[in-house]
């Protein structure tokens, strides 16, 4: 890494207090592997809506760079019918005038990412546009391999700080290596051209509503830090499924699983927001110093009494079945997957964090394709009261209070507890209070993108993954990988499409007494 | 109410009738009960046909404010009520509530105002300033909002109207809520230069005056919020529209009011011009067609031209209701903005 000077830019004494929201300084923003799907899919129609809604710098660019034959006239002509099929349904269409004025600020540079040439042209093309300010973001939509190439022939042709007089980042796609020894390697790379503080690790996951609602929900109100511990919680679940396959991602896949695509990231992201010590400000490395700090307090996931990860961990692959009353092939049937691939599609792992606040809870994670829904959610757990002075009058079970945090679909927050039936027996029933954030601000969210586009052009890294937090994810679960690929695979597939996952998830749950929620 | 939904009742004002209403209206729309109101608003309305265009665009505020809302419409209904409930979840109460009444449609209201979540209070009735039934309703808000500019009512009795109000009350206007795109245009713009907004050393606000003797509120309380931030001290009198000032860093800075001499828009900015050194930065914020602009030139060339939100210049009264809406609490910048354009205003006038 180099020197930690960073170019110090006073924040604007008029924004103090500005109701309206949030806008980006001018600057021009060069996507690498602008023909590819991200592209398409999430960063173009991101931006349009930010333009949209006038939080890009009126002077704001675009440079589009790929392998691809295209002109400018041809990239722009793409980005139209992109943003024609992938933005939001509230979008106006790409084709008014609006577009018209958007995409007249693009260019396209096609060439080979390891030719010099291309980074020449690129700089040239950065110094015609004067009104940027000097300020430059890179976007690497570009698969990992590409990472360290585009990083250093950034760093030839002078790019890791484009203008003295603006400030230069670079946006970095997960995943972010594919174990803890390729993170730390990609890290080095990019720190012999960037500081830190200009890399912006993105997980999109971080970017969604309901996300960083935990951090309003769990430190601006008072009357959950108090229970937010091992005294009143029982455990934690945290679930990410997903309703579809691999869609013809089979490549990647095979080469990723879901260990590596779901839980060494985005799982990670909520756990620490969910569990970690309350930051000393909102402020980006508060926020990123408590979560590091917690990720680096879980247990290591084989202790080194146990003999396997059979009590922590559980992997699965889905069979054919049907989801959403569809019959679908299993994982082995996918196209570009081999047919005796033991690449897992399901993990549950089961984590302690060994500090005051959480030793002795256990945190279960789970994740899965072809699962019956698409749900995200954490389930806070309580502990069932002390005493059941009801056991008398109501000898059935009572369900203890259960907190839970709905992160995608149906967002919103909803709190189990137990209530009297009217009559005039002592009969009760547990009842959910809910909010919806659907039903409760007629506001439409923001899609994660525009979030964190906007966050890397006003430079706040709180949405994004630090070093330290990404090699500290990997080194929790490199061993398990490691151990995974190396050892022989259980017997495979060994879940239905379509069903809440392996049977042996369940029994993982239950040799504890505690059961999966079914969300 | 023309186009307010037909889940509605009508009977003497009552409010043990007016709830169990709401409960049976709950029921028929079933979507409505899953919906969390998040405010009380309460609006006295000019006259019954005020009540009803207000009850308007109150009504359709509803999708993104979900509240409970009382339309006090003088005269208007003969003492009767009528209660009608939205299909996303709002809650209307139209009621008579002369002046005279005013006791009496307190006491139906008060216990009908949702515990817990906080009371606007939508002031449209003429001048609060010692006005006995603007008191009756302004002692149970959180927040009251007037519109000075719609009311011509002087800056001055604005900060004594503030001195007025209950403790927890705050008072806003939507005056300085129509500045909103001028004050968002200006900072774009002065972000377009770095450091723009420490180089300021022209200022220049034109607005229609009307019969007013010096800037209009819109001008004054521009004119304030830019003094407030940027810590601008007043120095002499330049003429009768113009002040010598000096910035936090002792430079000087010229602020000049200009009248416009047309009706048209009377009190509302027209033209917003602020510069630098001499050759150095200058952005022009002003009108063009129905949008407001931007105009930002540096190094003696264009740094850029865009127009902004796709809002009347004036904002319209549900848009900017729909942003004081969106503010729960005080606007910490309202009364510091009004507080220093008086002091500006005060040594303009000075002899």
């Amino acid at each position: 890494m180099g020197s930690l000077s960073t170019i110090e830019v006073a924040p604007n004494p008029l924004r103090a207090g500005l109701r309206l929201q949030r806008t980006a300084p001018p600057c021009t923003m060069v996507i690498f592997g602008a023909s590819g799907d991200l592209t398409r899919r999430k960063l173009m129609p991101a931006l349009y809506a930010l333009a949209r809604m006038q939080r890009l710098a009126p002077t704001f660019h675009v440079i589009g760079v790929a392998n691809e034959p295209w002109d400018t006239e041809q990239f722009r002509q793409q980005m139209g019918a992109a943003v024609r099929q992938f933005a939001s349904p509230d979008e106006p269409e790409a084709g008014d005038a609006g577009w018209a004025a958007f995409a007249g600020r693009m260019q396209f540079l096609s060439g080979d990412f390891d030719d010099p040439g291309l980074f020449a042209r690129l700089a040239e093309a950065l110094r015609g546009i004067p009104e940027g300010g000097g300020n430059v973001l890179f976007y690497l939509a570009t698969p990992p391999s590409l990472i360290a190439v585009i990083g250093e022939q950034l760093g030839r042709a002078g790019l890791g700080q484009f203008s003295p007089q603006g400030w230069t980042r670079i946006i970095v796609e997960k995943p972010f290596g594919r174990d803890l020894a390729s993170a730390r390697g990609l890290n080095q790379s990019l720190h012999r051209v960037f500081e830190e503080e200009q890399i912006f690790r993105i997980d999109h996951y971080l970017g969604k509503e309901t996300v960083r609602n935990i951090i309003v929900f769990r430190f601006a109100n008072g009357i959950f830090e108090p229970i937010w511990n091992r005294r009143y919680i029982d455990h934690v679940q945290i679930t990410v499924a997903e309703a579809i396959g691999i869609e013809r991602r089979g490549r990647y896949y095979e080469e990723a699983g879901a260990l590596r695509d779901m839980v060494q990231n985005h799982l990670l992201q909520v756990l620490s927001i969910v569990a970690m010590e309350a930051p000393v400000r909102f402020e980006s490395t508060p926020v990123r110093d408590e979560k590091v700090k917690l990720i680096h307090s879980i247990r290591p996931l084989l202790p080194p009494h146990a003999g396997n990860y059979d009590e922590v961990a559980v992997r699965g692959q889905y069979g054919p079945g049907f989801v959403g009353g569809q019959a679908v092939v299993g994982y082995r049937q996918e196209g570009e997957v081999a047919p005796d691939s033991g690449r897992e599609t399901y993990v549950a792992l089961k984590l302690q964090i060994e500090n005051w606040r959480w030793a002795g809870v256990p945190f279960y994670l789970r994740s899965g394709k072809r699962l019956p829904k698409r749900v995200s959610e954490v389930a806070i757990q309580f502990k069932s009261p002390p005493f059941l002075m009801f056991q008398d009058v109501f000898p059935e079970a009572i369900e203890a209070n259960v907190l839970v945090i709905r992160i995608q679909p149906d967002e919103g927050i909803s709190l189990r507890f137990e209530a009297k039936v009217p009559g005039t027996d002592m009969r009760l029933r547990p009842v959910k209070m809910d909010f919806q954030y659907g039903t409760s601000f007629g506001e439409p969210q923001p899609e994660a993108y525009e979030t964190l586009l906007l966050d890397a052009m006003l430079g706040d890294g709180m949405l994004f993954a630090r070093y330290d937090q990404v090699e500290a994810a990997w080194a929790l679960t490199t061993p398990l990988l490691e151990a995974w690929e190396a050892g022989a695979a259980p017997s495979l597939p060994n879940y239905a499409a379509g069903s809440w996952g392996p049977e042996a998830a369940e029994e993982f749950l239950q040799r504890d007494g505690r059961a999966w929620r079914r969300p | 109410m023309a186009r307010i939904r037909a889940l509605e009742w009508s009977g003497v004002g009552r409010t043990a009738e007016i709830e169990p209403q709401w409960g049976r209206m709950r029921q028929q729309e079933g979507e409505a009960q899953a919906r969390a109101l998040t405010l009380n608003l309460i609006c006295r309305a000019q006259d019954a046909a005020d009540a009803a265009r207000v009850a308007e665009f109150l009504w359709e505020l509803g999708p993104r404010h979900p509240a409970r809302v009382f339309v006090l419409a003088p005269g208007g209904a003969g003492g009767g009520v009528r209660v009608a409930a939205h299909a996303q979840g709002s809650e209307l109460v139209e009621l008579a509530a002369t002046p005279e009444r005013a006791a009496s449609a307190v006491s139906l209201v008060a216990p009908l105002l949702i515990s817990d979540l906080p009371v606007v209070l939508l002031w449209r009735g003429g001048d609060p300033h010692a006005n006995r039934e603007f008191q009756e309703w302004a002692a149970m808000a959180d927040r009251v909002l007037v519109d000075a500019h719609r009311m011509r009512l002087p800056p001055a009795q604005l900060a004594a109207l503030a001195q007025e109000l209950p403790a927890r009350a705050s008072l806003c206007d939507l005056t300085w809520t129509r500045l909103t795109p001028w004050r968002q245009l200006l900072c774009q713009g002065l972000e377009a230069e770095r450091e723009g907004s420490r180089r300021i050393r022209r200022v220049s606000l034109t607005a229609g005056h009307g019969r007013q003797p010096t800037a209009s509120l819109a001008a004054t309380l521009f004119a304030g919020w830019l003094a407030h931030l940027l810590h601008w001290t007043p120095q002499e009198r330049l003429g009768v529209d113009a002040l010598r000032l000096r910035d936090a860093a002792g430079e000087e800075v010229t602020l000049r009011f200009q009248p416009c001499p047309s009706e048209e828009r009377h009190g509302l900015l027209r033209r917003l011009v602020v510069e630098g050194e001499e050759g150095g930065m200058s952005v022009v914020v002003q009108h063009r067609g129905e949008r407001l602009s931007v105009n930002v030139r540096g190094g003696g060339r264009l740094l850029g031209e865009w127009a902004g939100p796709a809002t009347s210049p004036e904002r319209s009264e549900a848009e900017t209701l729909n942003e004081e809406l969106s503010i729960h609490g005080r606007d910490l910048l309202y009364q510091p903005a009004l507080e220093c354009g008086l002091a500006l205003i005060a040594r303009l006038e000075a002899a």
